[in-house]
């Protein structure tokens, strides 16, 4: 419940400010453009003031971003003291919902971050709705307990399964292994199956200003087997 | 006796149980069970083998596939695979070429510079005008240069009576912390459909 909260605040914060909302907007149209290549941009958090700011003191921190191209090779998501996350589009090639890959990414940015920012942290996914083309969903996962999430990434890192010379293998290695479980009508439950128990929360936007969002729970019952409860009223 | 007789009726049962085999086209959510020999049954991946070259100019990739037969994917399970190693000249000046790396024979396909495991059929992941029961390699591709490894969309498709195959390369977004150095530019293409003429 408090990171529920939490959460809906936090991206009131980052998706009202003017100068991040038009990334997510322009990514948008990418997404609804069916790109053939990834975009993102970066968010950072910085202080302003003379004291350092607090979530309640917003007007104490600067946000900046930069939209890079995918296809680029250069890395967008600049994790370290003031990068609070990131946002990026899948093409229309892609599938399912966030990678392994954007998993370990939100550890980087967690890790690397100021403590005091560290409940910002969150990683955007914008992808196309298949009911909807002109208007993407947008989604968002945060940490909850970042010791057990570190810890799971750390556990398939080593699985032998996956076991590669390089990080990067291994990484592709568990991607390839996801793209075997997204279930094309639902990928949210296959996400939530596959990494409900991380210590991660899932979150879906309600609205175009980015201001509502619901967290996702598998709920068998449900239709399509989610239970989406609005943040706002947690 | 009777001890002997059940001992030997344990031993033949034992000797008799069989791999478990799965057809690698559709096993998707099953895939990756220990001890599963996932095999592709219906030969998907053999049409797909073959040397195939682009050119245009003095830019050229050249592309070579094999199947994998009972590749060991770790000791956790095996499967059959499509496999390959290419060579891109651009401009004339030789950028990669790994086509002597699929002599390594690696016990483990995922070890190539090419390799696919995964079968789309139709118009699955982003084939609009692909025919409802064709099927597409879904797999990976390193570049020893910039060390990205990509997706790769390989389709069999034909040019004026010549076979073919159409390629597609994604990349995705990585990350890196700050004021680390960002990674070289990958070498091969990237987000276009390239085709490639089968060689003789």
């Amino acid at each position: 419940m408090y990171y529920l909260v939490e959460f809906r605040v936090n991206v009131m914060k980052l998706a009202n400010l003017q100068n991040i909302k038009p990334y997510v907007d322009s990514i948008k149209v990418k997404e609804i453009n069916n790109t053939v290549k990834e975009w993102s941009a970066c968010f950072k958090k910085t202080n302003s003031g003379n004291t350092f700011g607090s979530d309640l003191n917003p007007q104490s921190f600067n946000y900046s971003n930069t939209l890079y191209e995918g296809t680029e090779n250069d890395s967008p998501f600049f994790a370290g003291q003031w990068w609070i996350g990131s946002v990026h589009c899948h093409t229309f090639k892609s599938v399912g919902l966030f990678s392994f890959g954007d998993l370990k990414a939100l550890s980087l940015a967690y890790e690397n971050v100021n403590i005091s920012l560290q409940n910002d942290v969150t990683l955007m996914l914008i992808k196309q709705n298949p009911y909807n083309p002109i208007k993407p969903d947008v989604y968002a996962i945060k940490i909850d307990d970042f010791a057990l999430f570190k810890a799971k990434l750390d556990a398939d890192m080593a699985n032998s399964e996956y076991a590669a010379p390089t990080e990067q293998e291994i990484v592709m290695n568990i991607n390839a292994e996801l793209t075997n479980i997204w279930d094309d009508v639902e990928p949210r439950k296959s996400f939530l199956q596959r990494f409900g128990s991380y210590g991660i929360s899932l979150y879906e936007a309600d609205n175009d200003d980015l201001t509502e969002w619901s967290r996702l729970k598998i709920a068998p019952m449900a239709p399509g087997g989610i239970y989406s409860k609005p943040c706002l009223f947690q | 006796m009777k001890i002997t007789k059940y001992l030997y009726l344990l031993f033949a049962m034992a000797s008799c149980k069989a791999q478990t085999v799965i057809n690698v086209d559709g096993a998707k959510q099953s895939y990756g069970q220990v001890g599963v020999y996932y095999q592709d049954i219906n030969d998907v991946f053999g049409p797909f083998v073959g040397t195939y070259v682009y050119t245009n100019g003095s830019t050229s990739l050249t592309i070579k596939l094999e199947k994998k037969v009972n590749s060991s994917v770790n000791g956790v399970y095996t499967e059959d695979a499509l496999i390959g190693a290419y060579k891109l000249i651009e401009n004339g000046v030789e950028k990669v070429n790994v086509l002597n790396s699929l002599n390594n024979n690696y016990a483990n396909a995922k070890n190539n510079s090419i390799y696919g495991q995964q079968i789309l059929t139709g118009t699955a992941v982003g084939c609009n005008d692909c025919a409802p029961n064709e099927k597409r390699i879904w797999g990976t591709i390193k570049d020893p240069v910039s060390g990205s490894i990509d997706r790769i969309f390989i389709r069999r498709t034909t040019v004026n009576g010549q076979q073919a195959i159409k390629i597609f390369i994604l990349h995705s977004i990585t990350y890196r912390a700050e004021n680390t150095p960002a990674p070289p530019p990958v070498s091969y293409p990237l987000s276009q459909d390239i085709i490639l003429i089968k060689q003789p």
